[in-house]
């Protein structure tokens, strides 16, 4: 068989990082090298992907377009290229929040990093797979990984309780997608996302079939943390070390959005009318129920987890938009582009948030936001971060966040018709509420006094480790230019080549 | 472009003045100060030569431009934000006593300059709304400065939740307006306005956008709250940009749609009713900043109505004027508060005498509030006057007429209550000296108005050229209808002043008419759907994160269920081919395994309803024998036969009777659920059975069980055919089984520390 390692070579080198690290485990130095074997074989793996990703002027690359590999099932395209790097990007900023938080205690660093990359490599391949048994392998290799790292301190009953917690609502959930998946090919007979989507136009009235979808549908939505398949999220991520929730949150969380992103546009676009209006109720649920109860919490990594699941109904409007009968081609891009755009950046602005949290923790210990107060007063930078992230996730322009609220906004608008533009009112309302909390916050650590239980020696502090500054100067960086210069994005390509019309 | 560097300055000293804070030292007054100034030079210079546009490429994909506009409204406007901005800029610096306080202050002010000079002069929907958003927060933070006060921090929230709400509809209306123009350039939508049931929804939305920003009826009730913010912000902000902005907006996009019917009738509407409330409600006011505050929405809602009746050139006039004196009067109080201590007026009494410099500041100032002869107060609201009249616009002139005179009795209010010695009132004779870098600012803005006052040719052409729209701005316009309401207008307000002056701290009869207006009804909504929002999340939070595991399982089980079931229902055809028995010895076993299911749930004992659930499961091995299946019968009995083995084992740990119910769920719910996924599985078997699919997955396990190594095909398939599935399950079960054990013995740990402890 003819393969295109070029095309495999992310993939290739993440997996011989993930070995690497193994070995570099059991020499005889500092468990912080496999730390930087990591992020070494990140680094490395990224290269490919850029120059796979500017193929066309690059002399020593054999250009062919879409790069197809393994009988339509494994496919090279912008699309998955700008998510591999999101991927690539994301785990690697997460090993840097984790450096600190594992040299602090007595943690199995090797292990560890090992878990993350594995998981972080059934992200990349999860990218590239249009096809259902890949799929699947792709995304259980994100999520088993992370299972054993939900449950890393495992001294303390919290983290055990998320860890199995997590695990039990992850297998249930793998078993409803599969039930679905199964269905579906017991139906169509097929599992290449091609091959369903030509095999489903005689069937989409089949109820077999349209049972077999809505359950893969719903295998997802537990990946997604959307309303309400939710309930292990604020547990799983208050018990996880904040490190592992970062990911969680991001990489995890993405890779279930690409999954459904590739199945209801690619395998399933015959039945928008089904994944359109179980998304919309979903959309709809996530943000209203996410940003309720987010309001309530004074505890920013709950805050922070229910406001993953708002934005996670975010993400979900423009599927829901989706559902308008007469939505042409054109539409239904900008729908597919708006979901991507707002993974994107919210990545960026979530590892942000997050990073934030860990630094201030190590301050502070606690994350309950009254002892956050006056922050701004001895920790100036730390408080201008903070409020940059929370200020991107509310949407406040010119942070990165506010983009992705307007393609949101944009693309179910455009889609117009009636269940469309509820969806967008609904979403507006949500953003309203959104903004509360998110400014709760940072009005406490800019704006509310000391609390006077806090002794004056820990405001004076340690600093934050290098690692954790690196996470937060990348973060900050993205987010800050992805406001001012968004259409980076677009310039990325053409993320909608293959999908939707290009069928 | 010169214009776009001049609005980026400001963010880029605001980022300096963030980052270095107090380190600048000597450095940061005239930090602060540079951009305005150089924005002040740029539109000087600009003045004479007027290129269109500048543009810079932001959003291709979308086709968003950042497109700064430099005609004549955006200098005029923009003069208006630096000039008053530089002066409050330097009152701030010595406002601020405390230096790391003054840091934070004068650099947020600047960051929020950069937002409205931004606003003024961006020429595209989605770049308005970037700066519209900027001067939201940096508001948020400006009203919320006073971090000890709790009222200023509710104040500040109540703010920027009524004008986030309004911006994000206005974002909308933009997204809509944008679409059916098919652009988002502000120049070339109004010079092709979209029709259309869109654009009438997008006007709307905008609209509200424009009325919550403005504070206009029935979302006026932020802008008293605001007054929480330091002085200096409030002058800035709540009297000369930020309340502007709505009113900048509807200038922009008057001349595309001031004939849409929806436009004319909401606009002058809503301006007329919030011109005349406003002034009302400062007649009700001890505290200056609060009258003023009012004073500030009555004035706004005049331009609004303005604006509604096509009138865009006096509404541009009263504009500059408003902001030249409320800046000053603003100014003016932040002086009095911070030499008394107090800025209300039951208690101020004789300050005329003992500063007589502040007094002719606010005298200057308050004559142009109340349109007296000769400064430019007088010259805008007479030209305003005279083009409604020219107009014929009766019903605007009448309640302008009424307003005018309310304006003129609370500008007296404001005069005797701050200045004027009174019988009740506690004398603070001695202001002591006043730091000249503190009256400066204000007695050259009343030092402006005078000037303009008595020569507005230059305000005149600028306003004509900026609005394209007639108005005459003369100090002597002669005999003729707008004086007489102008000269009636203050005679009235005389009157009322009269009447109503000295009995402002008792209960009198004024004060029991005004009374009905005393709560919004909009502030009643506010706080009740703040409350309502409060309440429905505390439900909310009760009932999804109850932490109850029967609850989310059965949330997530209806869930599945249901929405599987609608889209049967939507997708159409779901009528299985089925057929009730295929004899006597099926329907027995059927009725044995539902009975023994039944009697399962009812058990007390655990040891009896595992027994029953064993009966079921031999029942169901019964139905595959007589469908003719030994295989899967004897898995089955084996299966079952293992797990009442190991559940043996299992509950001689346990106690012998179930506890009590569990509380969480009704037995009726939990009997729905049950009776719900009973009937969804039911179903979605006889829809399994009904379909023939294209390849006998059957034959083929039937024909390769024997080379597989093997005569029990169900074995085969579990170990041979599907061995690497057979395999993931236990690895799934055993790693419950390690988590579960994990829990287990971490908890019983605990538990035993805690006992030795």
């Amino acid at each position: 068989m003819n393969i295109d390692y070029h095309a495999l070579a992310p993939e290739i080198i993440l997996a011989l990082t993930v070995v690497a690290v193994l070995v570099v485990d059991l020499l005889p130095v500092e468990k912080f090298w496999t730390a930087v074997v990591g992020l070494g074989g990140l680094f490395l793996s990224f290269i490919p992907v850029l120059t796979l990703g500017f193929c066309e002027s690059l002399e020593f690359c054999d250009d062919t377009g879409v790069r197809v590999l393994f009988g339509d099932s494994y496919v090279v395209d912008t699309f998955s290229l700008v998510l591999k790097g999101v991927f690539l990007g994301g785990a690697f900023i997460s090993i840097l929040l984790s450096v600190g938080y594992l040299e602090s205690d007595r943690f199995w660093q090797g292990e560890y990093y090992f878990l993350l990359l594995s998981s972080a490599l059934g992200a990349v391949v999860l990218a590239s797979s249009r096809d259902l048994i890949t799929l699947f392998v792709g995304l259980e290799l994100v999520t088993g990984p992370t299972f054993l790292m939900a449950g890393w301190r495992k001294g303390d009953a919290r983290s055990n309780e998320a860890a199995l917690k997590f695990f039990i609502i992850g297998v249930i959930s793998a078993a409803i997608l599969l039930f679905g998946m199964s269905l579906v090919y017991g139906v169509t007979g097929e599992t290449t996302f091609t091959g369903i989507r030509l095999a489903s136009a005689g069937i989409v009235d089949q109820p077999l079939f349209t049972m077999g979808v809505v359950f893969t549908l719903l295998g997802f939505a537990f990946k997604v943390s959307a309303v309400p398949f939710h309930f292990w999220t604020p547990d799983t991520y208050e018990g996880a070390p904040t490190p592992v929730t970062a990911y969680l949150s991001v990489v995890s969380k993405a890779a279930g959005f690409v999954g459904l992103l590739v199945l209801c546009y690619l395998a399933f676009a015959e039945l928008r009318n089904i994944w359109g209006a179980a998304l919309w109720i979903l959309a709809a649920l996530s943000m209203t129920v996410g940003n309720l109860i987010a309001l309530k919490q004074t505890n920013v990594v709950r805050l922070l987890g229910y406001s993953s699941i708002a934005q996670g109904g975010f993400m979900l409007v423009p599927f829901g938009a989706a559902v308008t009968a007469g939505a042409s081609p054109a539409q239904l891009e900008d729908a597919f582009f708006a979901t991507v755009t707002y993974l994107l950046i919210y990545a960026f602005m979530n590892l942000g948030a997050f990073a934030v949290v860990i630094a201030v923790r190590n301050r502070l210990v606690t994350a309950e936001m009254d002892a956050w107060g006056g922050l701004y007063n001895y920790a100036p930078g730390l408080a201008t971060m903070l409020a940059i992230f929370f200020l991107s996730l509310a949407g406040v322009p010119p942070l990165a966040g506010w983009f992705a609220k307007l393609v949101m906004f944009r693309s179910a608008l455009s889609i117009g018709g009636g269940w469309a533009i509820a969806l967008a009112v609904i979403a507006v309302l949500n953003a309203v509420i959104g903004f509360a909390y998110y400014a709760k916050v940072v009005k406490a650590a800019w704006f509310d006094p000391i609390p006077e239980a806090i002794p004056a020696d820990e405001l004076r502090g340690r600093s934050i480790v290098p690692s954790l500054q690196f996470a937060l100067g990348l973060t900050v960086v993205a987010v800050v230019l992805l406001g001012f210069f968004p259409d980076v994005i677009a310039r990325l390509g053409d993320l909608t080549t293959g999908f939707v019309s290009g069928f | 472009m010169p214009l776009t560097l001049s609005i980026a300055a400001y963010f880029v000293v605001a980022a300096l003045i963030g980052l270095a804070g107090t380190r600048l030292r000597h450095a940061l007054i005239p930090l602060a100060l540079a951009p305005f100034a150089a924005q002040l030079i740029v539109v000087a210079t600009a003045a004479s030569n007027p290129a269109d546009f500048e543009t810079i490429s932001w959003l291709p994909s979308l086709g968003v431009e950042l497109v700064i506009r430099v005609n004549d409204l955006t200098l005029v406007l923009t003069s208006v934000v630096a000039t008053i901005g530089f002066l409050i800029v330097a009152y701030s610096a010595r406002y601020f006593t405390d230096a790391p306080k003054r840091a934070k202050f004068l650099g947020l002010m600047v960051f929020f300059s950069g937002g409205m000079a931004g606003l003024v002069a961006a020429d595209d929907l989605f770049a308005l709304f970037l700066f519209w958003e900027v001067t939201t927060v940096a508001s948020y933070l400006l009203i919320g400065f006073d971090d000890q006060k709790a009222a200023a921090r509710a104040a500040a929230v109540q703010a920027v939740l009524v004008t986030s709400v309004g911006g994000l509809a206005m974002l909308g209306g933009f997204v809509l307006l944008s679409i059916s123009a098919g652009t988002a350039s502000i120049s070339a939508i109004v010079a092709a306005p979209p029709e259309g049931t869109t654009a009438t929804v997008a006007l709307v939305l905008i609209l509200l956008g424009a009325f919550t920003k403005s504070a206009q009826f029935p979302f006026h009730f932020w802008l008293p709250g605001a007054m929480a913010a330091p002085t200096p912000a409030s002058a800035y902000l709540h009297s000369a940009t930020m309340v502007k902005a709505g009113i900048v907006l509807l200038l922009l996009l008057a001349p595309g749609f001031a004939s849409e019917p929806v436009w004319a009738v909401t606009v002058t509407t809503v301006g007329l009713i919030t011109m005349t409330l406003g002034a009302v409600q400062a007649m009700r006011q001890h505290d200056l900043k609060l009258l003023l505050a009012h004073g500030t929405v009555s004035q706004l809602g005049f331009m609004v109505a303005l604006i509604g009746a096509g009138l865009t050139g006096a509404a541009l006039a009263v504009l500059v004027a408003h902001a030249a004196f409320k800046a000053t009067l603003f100014l003016v109080v932040g002086i009095i508060d911070k030499k008394t201590g107090t800025r209300d007026i039951r208690h101020l009494s004789g300050i005329r005498w003992s500063s007589p410099v502040l007094a002719g500041v606010a005298a200057t100032a308050a004559i142009s509030m109340a349109g007296i002869p000769p400064v430019l107060g007088f010259v805008s609201k007479e030209a305003a006057f005279d083009a409604v009249i020219a107009d014929g616009e009766w019903i605007l002139l009448a309640v302008a007429g009424v307003a005018s005179a309310l304006t003129v009795a609370y500008t007296a209010r404001f005069w005797w209550g701050a200045f004027e010695e009174q019988p009740g009132g506690v004398d603070v004779a001695h202001l002591g000296q006043i730091d000249r870098p503190l009256i400066a600012p204000p007695a050259l803005l009343a030092v402006a108005s005078i000037v303009f006052g008595i020569l507005p040719g230059g305000l005149e052409s600028a306003v004509i050229a900026a609005t394209a729209d007639k108005v005459k701005l003369v100090l002597w316009p002669g005999f003729k209808p707008a004086l007489a309401v102008s000269a009636a207008a203050i005679a009235g307000g005389a009157l009322i002043h009269l009447i109503s002056h000295r009995t402002w701290t008792a209960r009198t009869w004024w004060s029991r008419l005004i009374e009905p207006t005393r709560l919004p009804p909009a502030q009643n909504v506010y706080s009740g759907s703040v409350r309502l929002l409060n309440r429905t999340a505390d439900a909310v939070t009760g009932i999804v994160q109850n932490g109850s595991l029967p609850v989310y399982l059965a949330v997530i089980l209806t869930t599945i269920f249901s929405v599987t079931a609608v889209t049967w229902l939507v997708a159409g055809d779901a009528t299985p081919d089925w057929r009730f028995t295929n004899g006597a010895p099926e329907v027995i076993l059927a009725v044995i395994a539902i009975a023994t299911a039944i009697a399962t749930t009812r058990a007390k004992r655990r040891m009896a309803a595992a027994l029953l659930l064993g009966a079921v499961g031999f029942a169901v091995a019964g139905i595959y024998i007589a469908f003719g299946a030994p295989d899967l019968a004897l898995t089955q009995l084996l299966i079952e036969t293992f797990t009442v083995a190991l559940f043996a084992f299992v509950l001689s740990r346990l106690p012998r009777r179930f506890g009590a119910e569990p509380a969480s769920l009704s037995r009726s719910v939990r009997l729905a659920v049950a009776g719900l996924a009973g009937a969804f599985v039911t179903m979605a078997a006889l829809l399994a059975t009904s379909v023939s699919p294209d390849r006998d997955v059957a034959t083929f396990y039937a024909e390769n069980a024997e080379p597989a190594g093997g005569r029990n095909i169900v074995n085969v398939i579990l170990t041979d055919f599907r061995a690497l599935d057979t395999l993931g399950e236990i690895t799934v079960l055993a790693a419950a089984a390690i988590g579960i054990g994990a829990l287990v013995a971490t908890n019983r740990r605990r538990n035993r520390t805690e006992e030795a402890s």
